[in-house]
Parts: C-alpha cells; sequence; structure tokens
C-alpha cells in the first residue's frame, strides 16, 4: 500500500513538483532567514570581539539612569581623570578616548555612508585598547589630520596625504589623511564611517577642551573591581562590551529584529504552502477515487488507505523540506553578497549553518506538509469499495465538508475573540498585541476560507462577467468552470487570499501612517522650512539654525534639542527650546494654558504633554522634578500642558523646557530639526548659507511632510517584496487546480475542440477561469485585509494612526492578481490547446 | 461507386440501386478518396483503413456499419477531420480538409460540421438550451431565437430547456446533443454510435429524430454503428470489415441487413 502512495507521486510528477515548490519556498525562507541572521550574528559577535576584547575596563561618567541606545551623546569627564585611573594598582595601560560623531564628505559634496559616523580622538599609544589597525600611513598626531575608514578610503577614492572634508562640531573642515585603518579586520561595519583624530585636536574638534568621553584600561579583568574600589562614586567601570562605545549592541539587535521579520513572512509563506498542499492533494484524492476503491475492493483498510496518501504527503513533505534547507542556505549566502555589493560589510565568518536552522526548517517542512494531507487522506478512507464498479461516483462530503459552515462559524468567533482581545484587551503591551495578531489572522483566514465556497458561486458570476462580456462562449464557460467546483476554486483563492490581505493590511497601515505624519505636521510646523539631517531623522548640527539665521530675510531659525530624562521614575524625553522664538514656527495644542506658557519657560517653566500631566495628576502651576543624564535635577513648575497629535511624527518631548535651562543640564547637543520662517529669503539663498553643513538639508514644509513619511513607502517595498514569495507559493497552488482541470475536463475539451472551439478560445477559457480565481482571491483578500487594518487602526486610534484606503494601491494588487492569474495560467492553457482533439475525445 | 469498391468481396443486396459515380461536385457532401490510415511503422504496422473510397451525396443518411476493429471508427474519424489519413484525401462540401491546419479545421467544424457522440458530451455547467446554442457562440453567430425553438422542439425538450445535464436521462441528454449538431446546420453531421449508451426505447427515439431530420430538412448524416436495427434507419449501408467496404447496400431493412452480415462472416 505503501508503494502504491509513493508510485503516485512518481506518476504525476508535475502536479508532485509544484506542490513541493510550495513547501521548499517556505522552507528555504525559513531556512534562510535562520541561516542569514545566525551568520550576521556570528559577524557581529566577532566585531565586538575584536572591538572590545583587548580593553579590560571603560572608565566613564556614571549616568543618572540607563538612557539605552536611543542617545548616543553621553557625559564627558575631565582629563584628570586618566591620572586617577593610571594610579590604580593592576591597571597596566590606560588612554583617554573621545567616541563622539564625524561626518567624512565624499567627492560629490554629500556625507559619506548612512551612518553611525564615528568620530574617534585615538591617542596613538592606544594601542591593542582600540581595535582601530593602521592599513597605510600613520594615526594623526595633531590637527587637521585624520584616520578614515578602508570602506570610506575605497568607495570615494580617497588617499594618503588627500585633503578631504569632515564635519565633527559645526561648520565642516578640511584635514589630511595621514592613514587608512581597519575596524579589527573589516574595511568598515556595515553602512557606518569612522574618521580617527589626533586625541588633543579632538578635544577641541569635539568642543570637550580638556576632557575626554571615556578612559580605556588594560590589564587583567580583576583591575575592574580594584578601579571600582578605588575611583570615586561619580565614575561607573564597565566592561568594554557593557560600555559599547561603537553600538554594535544596536547591529545586534537589528540582526534579531530582521530575523524575527525575515521568519514571520517565512512563516506566512509556508502557512499558504500548507493550502496549496491541501488542495491539491484533495484533488488527487478524488482523481484517484476509483483506484483507492479499487484497492479498498481488493481487501485494502481504510487505515492502509489513510497510510498511503499521509505517506505521499510525507515523501512530498520530507524531499521538499530537505530542498527548500539546501536553497535556504544559498538565499542566506545570496542576500549576504547582496548585502556586501551594497557596502554594508560585515567580517567574512563563515556561513553559520547551525542544527537548530536544520531541525526547525524539516519540521516545519514535514509537519506542515502532513497536517495538510490529513484532511484529503480522512476523506480518501471514506470511498466505498464500490465505487471501483461506477462511472464517475463521487467521495461524499466528509464531516468538515458538512459541517464547514459550522466550523467557519468557530473559527471565525474564535479569531474576532483573540483579535478582539489582542487589539481591545486592558494591560497588553504592543509586542502582546502584535502577537495576538497572527493567530488572530490566521484564525480568520481558516474561517474565510471555510465559508468561502458558499461565497464562490455567487463572487466567479459577478468576477466573470466582464470576462464573458470580453470573451464571449469562452468568457462563459470560464466563468461557469469557476464555478463548478466552489470548494476547490476557494481552497485556491484562499491561498492567495492570504498573500492579498497581507498585503492590503500593510497599505492601508502604511496609507494611515502617511495621512497621520502628514495631517500631525500640518498643525505642528508653522515654519516656512525645516532643517533636518540628510536622512530625515538623524539630529543635526546646531551650528546650522545660526548659519540661516544670518540670512537676510530669516525671521526665524531656531532648533529642537532633545535628550533623555527622569521624571517620577521613568525615562522621558526632554526638548530645549528658545522661548522667544519657537512660537512663530513650532505651534503647540493648548490643553491648558496658553501662549503665556512660552514666556514662563525662561523662568524653570516647562511644557508638558496632556498625558505626562494626566498620569502625574499635573496642572498648570504645579511643581515637578527631572533629572539630566549627567545627574542634574531640575526643579521645573508646569506652565502649560499642550495636547500634541497622538501620531507625533517629529518625536517630541514629553516635557519642554528652555533651550538655557537644557543647554546646562543636558548632553545632547545637536538638533533634531530646526525651524525656519523666510517669507523673504529665497531657497536658494538659504542653502547657500548651509553649504558648510554637509549633515543638513533645507526642506520647505511640503517637502518635508511628504520625507517624513517616506519611509513608509521603504517598508511597504520590502514587506511587499517578502508577501510576494506567499502570493508566488499561491500562484503554484492556482497552476495546480488549473492543470488539474483541464486533465479531468480532457474528453469535455475535445468535445468543444469538436463543436467548433478554436485553439485560441481553449486557451481564452482557461486564462480567463484562472484570472476569476485570481480575482476571488485578490476580493476575499483585499476584504480580509481592510478589516484586519480596521481593527488594527481602532486599537491603534490612542496612538494617532488614522483609517485611510489607498484606493489606488487596491486596485494595482486586484491588477496583479489578475495578471498572476494570467501567468498560472499559461501552462494549463498551452496543454489545453493543444490536446489532440480525438484523443481528448476518447479520454476515461 | 463500382470501381472505386474493393475488388475481392462486393455484395450486392437485390433491391440495392448502385449509385453512378458522381462527379465531385455540390451535390456530394463527403468525398473519400483511397484512403488509407496507417498505425505505427515497420514490422507492427497495421492498417485500421485501407484504400477506402466513398461519396456521401447531400441528403442522404449514411451508416457505416462493420464488427469491432473493422476500422468503421476510423474511417469516421478520417471523414470528419478528427483524423489524418496515412493516404487519400477528404473533401467535405468539395474542399480538401486533408492537408488542412488547426485553424482551418476549426472554421470547418463550426459551418460544415455536427457531432453527436456515444457519450453525450454536454457541458455539465450550462443548461440544456445553452447546450445547444453553444456552438453558435463559439463560432460568434448570430443566434436566430425561432430557429433555436423550432430545434429545441424538434427533440421534445421545450420543457426541459433549462435543466442541466445532471438533471436529465441518458436519452434526453443525447436528444440535446442532437439538437447541439442540428442547430448550426451543418454540412454533414457525424453519430458517432449515438445509440450506445441508451435503453432501447430512447435509442430509437434519438435515431426517429435523426431520420426526421434527414427526411424534412435533408440534414447529410454519416452515422457509425454496430447494430444492424439502427443501421436499418439509414438510407444506405457502407459494411466495413478489415479496413475496406465489403458491402454497400442502400435501403436494407434490419433483417436484409443481419443476413448481409452473416453471408460475409
Amino acid at each position: 500500500m505503501t508503494r502504491v502512495g509513493l508510485r503516485g507521486i512518481t506518476s504525476r510528477r508535475l502536479r508532485t513538483v509544484l506542490t513541493a515548490l510550495a513547501i521548499v519556498l517556505g522552507v528555504a525562507m525559513v531556512s534562510g532567514s535562520y541561516t542569514l541572521t545566525d551568520t550576521m550574528r556570528g559577524a557581529a559577535d566577532s566585531l565586538s570581539s575584536s572591538a572590545y576584547d583587548g580593553t579590560a575596563a571603560v572608565v566613564s561618567e556614571k549616568t543618572a539612569f540607563d538612557a539605552g541606545d536611543d542617545y548616543l551623546v553621553r557625559p564627558s569627564i575631565p582629563e584628570r581623570t586618566l591620572e586617577q585611573v593610571r594610579d590604580v594598582p593592576g591597571v597596566k595601560q590606560a588612554v583617554g578616548s573621545i567616541s563622539d560623531e564625524a561626518r567624512i564628505v565624499g567627492k560629490d559634496g554629500d556625507v559619506v555612508g548612512s551612518g553611525p559616523y564615528f568620530g574617534v580622538g585615538l591617542d596613538p599609544q592606544a594601542g591593542k585598547l582600540s581595535p582601530f589597525k593602521l592599513k597605510e600611513g600613520r594615526f594623526a598626531t595633531g590637527p587637521g589630520q585624520v584616520v578614515i575608514d578602508a570602506g570610506t578610503a575605497d568607495r570615494e577614492g580617497y588617499s594618503l596625504g588627500d585633503t578631504i572634508t569632515v564635519q565633527a562640531r559645526g561648520p565642516e573642515q578640511k584635514v589630511e589623511v595621514t592613514g587608512i585603518a581597519t575596524f579589527g579586520d573589516v574595511d568598515s561595519i556595515g553602512t557606518a564611517t569612522f574618521a580617527l583624530f589626533d586625541l588633543d585636536a579632538a578635544q577641541s574638534m569635539f568642543d570637550k577642551p580638556g576632557r575626554y568621553t571615556e578612559v580605556l584600561v588594560g590589564g587583567p579583568d580583576s583591575v575592574r573591581a580594584q578601579l571600582s574600589n578605588s575611583l570615586p562614586d561619580s565614575l561607573q567601570v564597565q566592561t568594554a562590551a557593557a560600555h559599547d562605545r561603537f553600538t554594535l549592541d544596536g547591529l545586534k539587535s537589528f540582526v534579531k529584529f530582521l530575523k524575527v521579520l525575515l521568519l514571520v513572512f517565512g512563516g506566512i509563506a509556508v502557512i499558504v504552502g500548507a493550502f496549496t498542499i491541501y488542495n491539491t492533494l484533495s484533488i488527487t484524492v478524488a482523481q484517484r477515487s476509483r483506484e483507492l476503491a479499487l484497492l479498498r475492493a481488493l481487501g485494502a483498510s481504510r487505515r492502509q488507505v489513510l497510510r498511503s496518501v499521509v505517506v505521499e504527503a510525507l515523501a512530498i513533505g520530507t524531499v521538499a523540506s530537505a530542498i527548500g534547507l539546501a536553497v535556504g542556505v544559498g538565499l542566506a549566502k545570496l542576500l549576504n553578497s547582496v548585502f556586501a555589493s551594497a557596502g554594508i560589510d560585515l567580517p567574512s565568518t563563515s556561513t553559520v549553518f547551525g542544527t537548530r536552522t536544520i531541525i526547525v526548517s524539516l519540521a516545519v517542512g514535514i509537519i506542515v506538509t502532513v497536517v495538510a494531507g490529513l484532511g484529503p487522506a480522512l476523506r480518501a478512507t471514506r470511498v466505498s469499495p464500490v465505487t471501483a464498479m461506477r462511472e464517475g461516483a463521487d467521495i461524499p462530503a466528509g464531516r468538515i465538508g458538512r459541517r464547514a459552515p459550522l466550523f467557519a462559524a468557530i473559527a471565525g468567533v474564535l479569531a474576532l475573540a483573540v483579535l478582539g482581545l489582542g487589539m481591545f484587551g486592558p494591560g497588553i503591551d504592543a509586542e502582546g498585541r502584535l502577537a495576538l495578531l497572527a493567530p488572530g489572522s490566521l484564525l480568520l483566514f481558516i474561517a474565510v476560507a471555510l465559508i468561502s465556497p458558499r461565497l464562490v458561486p455567487r463572487l466567479a458570476s459577478a468576477l466573470g462577467r466582464p470576462g464573458q462580456a470580453i470573451a464571449g462562449a469562452a468568457g462563459g464557460l470560464a466563468r461557469r468552470n469557476a464555478m463548478r467546483n466552489p470548494g476547490r476554486t476557494a481552497a485556491t483563492a484562499a491561498a492567495l487570499m492570504i498573500g492579498i490581505a497581507l498585503v492590503a493590511f500593510s497599505a492601508v497601515i502604511g496609507q494611515g501612517m502617511r495621512e497621520s505624519t502628514k495631517g500631525a505636521l500640518d498643525k505642528q510646523v508653522r515654519a516656512d522650512y525645516v532643517l533636518v539631517g540628510q536622512d530625515g531623522w538623524s539630529p543635526i548640527d546646531p551650528g546650522a539654525a545660526n548659519a540661516v539665521a544670518e540670512v537676510p530675510g530669516v525671521e526665524t531659525s531656531t532648533g529642537l534639542v532633545q535628550d533623555a530624562g527622569r521624571s517620577f521614575g521613568k525615562k522621558i524625553s526632554v526638548d530645549g527650546v528658545d522661548e522667544k522664538r519657537i512660537a512663530s514656527v513650532f505651534g503647540f495644542d493648548w490643553d491648558q494654558g496658553s501662549d503665556d506658557a512660552y514666556a514662563k519657560l525662561a523662568s524653570g517653566g516647562a511644557i508638558v504633554t496632556d498625558r505626562f500631566a494626566e498620569d502625574h495628576d499635573l496642572a498648570v502651576g504645579d511643581r515637578f522634578e527631572v533629572t539630566a543624564l549627567k545627574g542634574d535635577k531640575l526643579d521645573l513648575s508646569v506652565a502649560g500642558i499642550s495636547k500634541p497629535d497622538r501620531f507625533n511624527p517629529l518625536g517630541t518631548g514629553e516635557v519642554t523646557i528652555a533651550r538655557s535651562a537644557y543647554d546646562k543640564s543636558f548632553t545632547a547637543e545637536r538638533e533634531r530639526y530646526a525651524f525656519v520662517s523666510a517669507e523673504s529669503a529665497s531657497q536658494p539663498q538659504l542653502e547657500q548659507a548651509l553649504a558648510s553643513f554637509p549633515d543638513v538639508k533645507l526642506q520647505s514644509k511640503s517637502e518635508f511632510q511628504t520625507d517624513q513619511s517616506a519611509w513608509v513607502d521603504q517598508i511597504l517595498g520590502i514587506f511587499y517584496v517578502l508577501l510576494g514569495l506567499a502570493v508566488i507559493v499561491s500562484l503554484f497552488g492556482i497552476v495546480n487546480t488549473l492543470a488539474l482541470s483541464v486533465l479531468e475536463r480532457t474528453r469535455e475539451l475535445g468535445m468543444l475542440r469538436a463543436i467548433g472551439m478554436s485553439r485560441r478560445q481553449v486557451r481564452r477559457m482557461i486564462r480567463h477561469e484562472s484570472v476569476v480565481t485570481a480575482l476571488i482571491g485578490a476580493v476575499l483578500g483585499i476584504g480580509v485585509g481592510l478589516f484586519l487594518a480596521g481593527l488594527a487602526t481602532t486599537a491603534l486610534a490612542g496612538e494617532g494612526l488614522r483609517f485611510a484606503v489607498p484606493v489606488g494601491s487596491l486596485v494595482v494588487f486586484t491588477l496583479v492578481a489578475a495578471i498572476a492569474g494570467v501567468l498560472a495560467a499559461m501552462g494549463p492553457a498551452r496543454r489545453a490547446s493543444r490536446l489532440d482533439v480525438l484523443k481528448a475525445l476518447q479520454y476515461e | 461507386m463500382t470501381s472505386n469498391q474493393p475488388k475481392e468481396i462486393t455484395v450486392y443486396n437485390d433491391s440495392a440501386i448502385v449509385a453512378p459515380l458522381a462527379p465531385a461536385h455540390a451535390g456530394v457532401a463527403v468525398a473519400a478518396h483511397d484512403l488509407t490510415r496507417r498505425y505505427g511503422d515497420g514490422d507492427s504496422a497495421v492498417d485500421a483503413v485501407r484504400g477506402v473510397s466513398l461519396e456521401v451525396p447531400a441528403g442522404q443518411f449514411t451508416a457505416i456499419m462493420g464488427p469491432s476493429g473493422s476500422g468503421k471508427s476510423t474511417l469516421m474519424h478520417l471523414l470528419a477531420g478528427l483524423d489524418r489519413p496515412t493516404e487519400g484525401s477528404v473533401e467535405i462540401a468539395g474542399e480538401d480538409i486533408t492537408s488542412m491546419g488547426d485553424k482551418q479545421l476549426t472554421m470547418l467544424r463550426r459551418k460544415h460540421i455536427g457531432f453527436v457522440f456515444q457519450a453525450f458530451n454536454l457541458v455539465p455547467t450550462l443548461t440544456a438550451e445553452e447546450n445547444v446554442t453553444l456552438p453558435l457562440s463559439i463560432a460568434r453567430r448570430k443566434i436566430d431565437r425561432s430557429w433555436v425553438d423550432t430545434v429545441i422542439q424538434r427533440v421534445g425538450l421545450d420543457e426541459r430547456r433549462s435543466h442541466r445535464p445532471a438533471a436529465m436521462s441518458g436519452g434526453q441528454q443525447q436528444r440535446v446533443a442532437v439538437a447541439r449538431a442540428l442547430v448550426a446546420e451543418p454540412t454533414v453531421l457525424f453519430a458517432d454510435e449515438p445509440t450506445g449508451n441508451l435503453d432501447s426505447k430512447s435509442g430509437a427515439e434519438v435515431l426517429q429524430l435523426l431520420r426526421d431530420a434527414v427526411s424534412a430538412y435533408g440534414q447529410t448524416t454519416v452515422m457509425v454503428t454496430h447494430d444492424a436495427h439502427a443501421a436499418a434507419t439509414a438510407d444506405r449501408v457502407v459494411y466495413l470489415a478489415d479496413g475496406r467496404v465489403v458491402a454497400d447496400i442502400e435501403g436494407a431493412t434490419e433483417d436484409e441487413i443481419l443476413e448481409t452480415v452473416k453471408e460475409l462472416a
């Protein structure tokens, strides 16, 4: 019996290959995700060890709280700390160091790389305490000298002795390249660049006279304890990895995020693959019903029949998963080389192919295939032996088939319960809500898939009408064919539905983000122009706003600085603004208070958001305390309570204080944005003033509005590509179903040809059926996607996310689905049109 | 016909009138010249049809008879353009179809050929009426409602026009198939064992329909059958054995046909 199942695979080769492909792609995605991210993680670890292993301890200013990765700028320590450290027993070597930001300007005048832009004050004596290795030349020994990373040197064609432009603090300046270095063994880290300066020169360049950001210590590990005991409490002693001055933790969390992201999309592809397998095996079983009945008549037990179908699924699943596993490794290598060629250089560690990757990939592929095959296998056991003797007998609908509406209702109710809990349940954080969205959506997909056989006739009838009008008899027959076996059409369309639903969901959420961004900025920004980092979000040099302020015709040019602070035991963001100027360029909507609040900022006042006020029960005039990173405590009184747009695309802080107070206590000096009102100054004039600030771009308000939501398009682009995989998998399902339908209807096709149907009409008929099936998937998918997006935006309404339907995009998705239908039909249609009329007529 | 007959065995029924060899003109619906159909090649080659020449005059009901393996079905397939002869040629309505490409054959089928199959071959998703008009809509021909009504009434399915095949008996389905073949008024209607899947009563009804179409409208019809009773409905019986025409009788009764069959055996 087992052999019968396996024989079936070889005799239906094309179908088996298409079914297997559905699984191969999903599994490849899973194994590729693991392999790629494991490899990247390995690279990050090796970077981490080459960066930090030579350093036993890092001494820096103790921060009042942990600011996390969001705020890079640490408080500095005085030079004499170095002497204190050197005096501690066990310290073999200690050097001062400055870690800041410096941008290298390329030959085209633009900043090289896309960050982080490491600007380092390096003691040439640092040796092993620093990860930098000279490739050519020498370390900088005085002002006007720089050592750059080999990646930048290579990309920009900079060599020793060249005078290049860098921007540290303030306007850009010219420096001479005295050396080219690597970071450990790599030319550069990812998209980062580094510029190494002489330590003394760095102190003046980064505006830290007589100060370091940290002291690097060499010696045995025990030196940390010694240092902790000997140094004053205001200093903290950490391992270099914990201190993480090159923010490699950021790289690691990116890798982690990438892994989850890729696995989610791999999982989606696997689930779509499961639908495809279920569908194909169902049809196979239906077609084999006579053969199975014959086996039953010859004495095979139900269990043997069950086993023969399960074995078929198991065999397909195993082979496909093994292939998928291998393809995934290839995929990972390919992606890695794509990253590398895009200049995102990571150390070339060998591909990490973990046991976990093998086990998870194989298990996912095999289990999913077998589970998807169980339904059809159970159906096969219900074939009665007498079917063998009868012509065209059908397998009776199974329990699940008969009770589909009941199961659909159960799945639907469960889906709504899970989604409802996820979206509106109290006390669940964003991550928890997202985690519940996945099983909720899956249940919803299953519910819709179960109920869709009842929707298919109507949908097919409606969606097939245009085809009938265009293609006449062929279109009409196609429309009827799509309605002929609603269960099959529904299952085929359901696979596509999943992909389209997720695409539509993303598009709607994306559109909501775009519109929310635009709307919020419309209210907040009163300036004509905004100065912002080249990438749209990096903080800019404070000199830029001042430079623009001097252009004739500029009324106001003022920035907004932001740093981490702590208040009521929680980390918050504190904004610093020029209270005399800010009102004309940046608006607060008052919940309590009025524009008088601005004036009060100068005398220890603060503007707080309504949420902050509510959380801490504050009213205008109440006093509260904010602690800065370096420990300063600010005693503030509420001058006004603002009601910012919940969406807050600018990421403005909970507390806004006067710039003068901010500068005294906070360390982040770069401005998040600067706002410019200048009715009588032209844009070129303003840009001229910014010529020496390559990190800054000037945008009109409307440009800024568009640019601030540009990332949405990038994310959507990535999502579409990843979801495209799921759509491709579902296409295999359509090809499979069509191929089987063509086979089943061979005699009918022969008859149609005999009564005058041309080859073209036959192709058309198959193509239209495919398009109708694809459109059913698209319509169901868009419906489900809109529903999910509506639910999510309702749940996120508190965050200011709006519900907006990108009609154009949805139309495009529908067209893409129709085109996909045409593509899927190509093979089957060709085959149908090439049938020999006579042989087809005699086909049994 | 004499000169075209195979030389070895020629049986004439007493009442048969041998048709004079007609020139290839409009009065001939289907003409076959020296048809041979060979399957396989080399030593294993088998000739299913060997050098058959045949003319079917317009308005005649011709039955092709013969035992299993006699080549009667193959002959019909060749005449209808479903199969290509190894040698010889076939003309339908004066056009040589032997060298036609797929497109021309499609046009030929739309204009000149109607089929009735043993297995009915209706489209299960279409109603009786839609099945009947299918050849017209495939050919994108204007549908003459009154003509369609006439045809449907003639096959006695007026009451069942909106039924689907699954809701009809075999006899009813075959009547739909006959209507489908008649509706386009083909030059020649080919029927391949049209009663093979039917009980005797339904079979008789279908035969009567074919007979009526010939008598009333002059519908040229070629029917393949192994059943003498069915063959007796025809104007003429062409009897095949081993791929050759061994008898060509006109106006024979069932008994006369059976007699001939016995003589040949």
